[in-house]
């Protein structure tokens, strides 16, 4: 069980939130071809450490949170709003 | 035009006035028929909306995790840019159109009353019987009176404020999970002892 640091509502148990995936691809430009958002939509990297991601506090506070996740550890270390950044990712 | 009459949400449930071990009253769970009202800023007019609570209704928008009281009017902080407000029940519409006129174009007014349920549950076990159900910490430490809280209660979607030292809470629940909530909620306290207020007998706030 995760406990998830809600910038809004303070540390709330794993399920409240749904994951949304990662946060941290980014939707490529309009023209930028059938290759770009065939990666956009479909590949992830699958990384083994700190990674970035979405997770909806769907019955809280409703807002979209990005959280920073150790998929080794499971250890939480950031969470902020939907319009910050979390500072590059170091594994 | 009239507000539709307002149905008890403990319908659906067939329960006895009282029940669990000591057939005692260590908690009591009432239906509270209230107004409830949604109130949302449009875009940058938090703080319209903030000013415009106060002058209608004396009432000062609770922070998050907080609640206010003002008179019989109280205000839950629900999300960013979003609050409930709590009134008596027996006002019809008259609140909400009131609302609705003093905050056109600064925020989106929602009359829950009929799409929202109150149980209020309390006595000495409360927080015994809540603590079955949630995952929060509801010691007064860290949840004090007027404090307020959306979260999952017997894995639904609940708003919560703990309303005085009893303990009593207030839950407030999308009206058809109302009869489930009130099972779970019996189930947890059969421990202790229950009783049941249905709607129209429930203490003032």
């Amino acid at each position: 069980m995760h406990l998830i640091p809600c910038p809004c509502c303070g540390p709330r148990a794993e399920d409240e939130f749904h994951y949304r995936g990662d946060a941290t691809v980014k939707r490529p430009a309009p023209d930028a071809g059938e290759q770009a958002f065939y990666d956009f939509v479909y590949t992830r990297a699958n990384p083994r450490g700190w990674h970035v991601e979405w997770w909806h506090h769907y019955a809280g506070c409703r807002q979209w949170v990005k959280v920073e996740r150790n998929t080794m550890t499971h250890e939480i270390r950031t969470a902020v709003g939907p319009a910050e950044d979390i500072p590059e990712v170091q594994v | 035009m009239s507000a539709p009459e307002r149905r008890s949400r403990f319908g659906g449930a067939s329960l006895p006035a009282r029940g669990g071990a000591a057939q005692g009253d260590a908690v009591t769970i009432a239906e509270c028929p209230a107004t409830l009202i949604q109130v949302t800023a449009r875009k940058g007019r938090q703080d319209a909306l903030a000013a415009a609570t106060l002058k209608e209704l004396a009432l000062a928008l609770p922070a998050p995790g907080a609640s206010a009281l003002a008179g019989d009017c109280s205000a839950l902080w629900l999300q960013p840019g979003g609050w409930l407000i709590q009134a008596p029940a027996n006002d019809g519409n008259a609140l909400v159109r009131r609302l609705a006129a003093a905050l056109d174009g600064i925020a989106a007014v929602v009359d829950q009353s009929h799409g929202r349920c109150v149980l209020r549950l309390s006595g000495q076990q409360a927080r015994a019987v809540l603590a079955k159900l949630c995952r929060l910490d509801l010691h007064p430490r860290s949840f004090a009176v007027g404090a307020s809280a959306t979260t999952l209660v017997g894995h639904v979607a609940c708003t919560m404020r703990l309303v005085d030292e009893t303990p009593a809470f207030d839950l407030i629940v999308g009206a058809s999970y109302a009869t489930w909530l009130l099972e779970e909620l019996v189930e947890a306290a059969d421990a202790f002892g229950w009783q049941l207020t249905r709607a129209g007998a429930a203490q003032p706030a």
